[in-house]
């Protein structure tokens, strides 16, 4: 998308995003017990350098772009984490999800870096300093260091950011004056032509704008030119803007592997949490959701957890998943856990009475949840009605999944004097009973393959026992129920 | 007074003669039938647990149902009813001819006993349920009393169906006892114990246990269900037939 050249932008920089990942898990985990947080650092296997150290680690005298044979010879008691981009590059769309809801044009710039465009969101909050204030308060909630430049080109935000010029104005003057003083080797233009450039002296910004354009374009190419045009604000960028995703997916890498299933609840409430705030916004909430445990030497364990009663509450799910869980094992240590709910729904405005919940509908699907995430879906169901004459046929035991589905018939004929509990495959008459009603002859089923032809009877014994019996066309007695 | 006993009196766990008649006030469901309530000093408790001992098939259920079909509130059509672990499969013509909604409806079936009392524990404790129905060989105290204090956090009944066959006569669910009536469980922390047993009409209902009140003989009560099954419906069959039959039946008991 092109976008004219009079919008203000702002390039925020994350320099140290994993570690702010990684140092903001550690300190919900543990509660910070130490008094002195450890060194810490972040190395680049393909460079083998360190890329991103925490204060503890500078103090310690440690430098960014160190190989990590010197590194681990200054400091001894440095813990060390591989860089990935992935991480970051997830870990920006959780940022980007949580300033959406106070800006709307946002870019992503992987893997450290969120655009924001400020210019239509200025009348909003009265002037960019208050609108800076409620990104600030955003991004500060989120535990990340940043570095944040505003200009009128995302190129010359970028290039003022990365080189840690602070500067949120909306003054043109200020901000080419803070501009001219910037290194362009952090621009998008081609390494080549940068050397090119510095080859006849120009690395600053101010030096570039002393060079008449055509004089320029000889030197470098097309795409570098563009690049410059960008940066001096004649030509507009094109960008596209990010749009959250329908369904929630959030991967959690725990600090420490993690066998126990009761270990791992505290973790999975705080990935509950988030999802519990993602549908709090949205006004909505879901029936079922998706986690995957990754497993140190096996396959990942994918487990369903649902509910039959829509839940948002991140308390409401933890007791459903607990129970589950119970009564799950792991072949090996669990490092990570990644949460998906691929579909939730718009809670419907039910105006319940507060007092009357306790035995309100919602109580008993509650229950339902509880019961199906302890014992499976298979030990709970309903029981229907079919209209047959064959006392095998007429009762079926349905999953509770189908609890709206109503009873279709229109009329039931029920017959009278029915045992209350029938043996599932009757047995051969073995109690000394005597006859008090019948025979009722119940001959049916040819149309399928289970035909039956028995003669029933109710049958008492001396104890007071009534059970319901049958003889075959054979002469052989069977006892089929009992009158509960 | 002794401060202890004076406190347990306030709270109103402790029954005094003096003060039956106050308490069997409108708290109390009433059965239907005059003698068993003068009994129970007025009725089943409202909720909490019940012990039922019978032989399986005496109508204990119907029983039951019939009992509670007292209840008058405005949202118990609305509350389940739960059948954890019954010994057989349930009828569904059966409970329909009951005027029991199958909707409302679940049947629980577990194979360890733990997880039946769980259920049980979690049904009574929601307040969604009307009547859980648990066919149960033993339980012991401490269970006995989470499930109780459950069922009258959520106000409900909880059936504790202590059924048992004649040895030797089936084979048998694991939740079916297959022995003789032997002594009944003592000292349990239930709201109610009874021990139902039938003679053709009329059902012999002892009451072991109650919260408050005396101990008394048992009562007998005419069968509270419509039955057909009554010595009336004889004279309509050929007197020949039954004999037939009941020849039949016996020389097959017998072998």
């Amino acid at each position: 998308m092109q976008f004219d050249t009079r919008s203000l932008w702002i390039y925020l920089h994350f320099p140290r995003l994993q570690l702010d990942l990684i140092e903001a898990a550690d300190t919900q985990c543990e509660h910070s017990n130490r008094e002195k947080p450890l060194p810490r650092a972040i190395v680049n296997i393909a460079t083998n350098s360190l890329q991103q150290l925490n204060q503890a680690a500078l103090d310690n005298g440690l430098n960014f772009n160190m190989g990590l044979a010197s590194a681990s010879l200054t400091c001894s008691n440095l813990s060390l984490h591989e860089y990935s981009p992935e991480i970051e590059s997830n870990h920006i769309v959780n940022i980007a999800n949580s300033l959406y809801l106070f800006t709307c044009d946002i870019v992503l710039a992987p893997p450290n870096a969120i655009l924001l465009r400020a210019q239509n969101m200025l009348n909003l909050y009265g002037g960019l300093q208050g609108y800076w204030r409620v990104v600030k308060q955003v991004l500060t909630k989120q535990q990340v260091h940043f570095v944040a430049a505003s200009s009128y080109s995302v190129q010359a935000a970028k290039v003022l950011a990365l080189n840690h010029k602070h500067l949120m104005s909306d003054d043109r003057s200020k901000i080419q004056f803070h501009l001219e003083q910037c290194s362009l080797s952090f621009s998008d233009i081609d390494s080549k032509d940068l050397q090119k450039l510095a080859r006849i002296g120009i690395k600053t910004y101010a030096e570039l704008c002393e060079l008449p354009l055509t004089e320029l374009a000889n030197r470098v190419s097309r795409f570098s030119m563009s690049v410059i045009n960008e940066l001096q604000g004649k030509q507009a960028a094109r960008v596209t803007f990010y749009q959250p995703k329908p369904h929630y997916h959030d991967y959690l890498e725990l600090l420490y592997e993690i066998s126990l299933s009761t270990k791992l609840l505290p973790v999975i409430g705080l990935s509950l949490d988030k999802l519990s705030e993602f549908l709090c916004l949205r006004n909505a909430h879901c029936l079922s959701i998706k986690i995957h445990f990754f497993q140190r030497e096996h396959k990942p364990h994918e487990h369903q957890f649902s509910s039959i009663r829509p839940l948002y509450k991140s308390s409401d799910w933890l007791d459903i998943i607990s129970l589950k869980l119970e009564s799950v094992k792991f072949e090996s240590p669990v490092y990570a856990l990644s949460l998906i709910c691929e579909k939730y729904e718009l809670a419907e405005i039910a105006n319940d009475d507060m007092f009357a919940q306790k035995s309100t509908h919602l109580g008993a699907l509650t229950l339902l949840s509880r019961l199906q995430s302890k014992l499976g879906s298979k030990s709970i169901n309903h029981i229907n009605f079919t209209q047959d004459f064959r006392p095998e046929e007429i009762t079926k035991s349905s999953g509770i999944d189908a609890l709206a589905k109503k009873n279709t018939h229109s009329h039931m004929y029920i017959f009278a004097d029915r045992p209350g509990l029938l043996l599932p495959v009757p047995q051969r008459l073995q109690l000394k009973v005597h006859v008090i009603k019948g025979p009722e002859r119940i001959q049916t089923g040819w149309w399928d393959d289970k035909p039956i032809n028995r003669d029933y009877y109710i049958g008492q014994s001396e104890d007071g026992q009534q059970v319901w019996i049958f003889k075959t066309p054979a002469k052989e007695w069977f006892l089929h129920g009992y009158f509960i | 007074m002794n401060p202890i006993l004076h406190d347990l009196q306030n709270k109103r766990w402790i029954w005094t003669a003096t003060n039956a008649k106050q308490q069997a006030a409108k708290t109390l469901l009433e059965t239907g039938f005059e003698s068993l309530d003068n009994v129970l000093t007025g009725g089943f408790p409202r909720a909490g647990m019940i012990h039922l001992n019978s032989l399986l098939g005496c109508g204990e259920i119907r029983f039951i149902l019939s009992v509670l079909q007292h209840q008058h509130t405005v949202s118990i059509e609305h509350k389940l009813n739960i059948f954890i672990n019954p010994p057989f499969d349930l009828n569904a013509e059966f409970l329909l001819a009951q005027k029991v909604a199958l909707k409302q409806l679940i049947v629980v079936r577990t194979t360890q006993q733990n997880d039946a009392l769980w259920s049980a524990e979690q049904c009574a404790k929601s307040g969604a349920c009307r009547a859980i129905f648990l066919w149960q060989r033993k339980l012991k105290h401490t269970q006995v009393r989470k499930i109780e204090h459950a069922a009258l956090q959520g106000d409900c009944y909880c059936i504790w169906l202590d059924s048992y066959i004649p040895y030797g006569q089936q084979n048998l669910p694991n939740s079916v006892k297959s022995d003789l009536p032997r002594d009944l469980p003592r000292n349990l922390p239930l709201s109610l114990s009874l021990s139902i047993s039938r003679q053709a009409d009329t059902l012999t209902i002892k009451v072991n246990k109650q919260k408050v009140g005396w101990a008394q003989k048992a009562v007998k009560v005419p069968l509270p269900f419509s039955s057909r099954t009554n010595s009336s419906f004889k004279h309509h069959l050929d007197q020949a037939l039954i004999n037939d039959v009941n020849k039949v039946v016996s020389i097959h008991a017998n072998r």
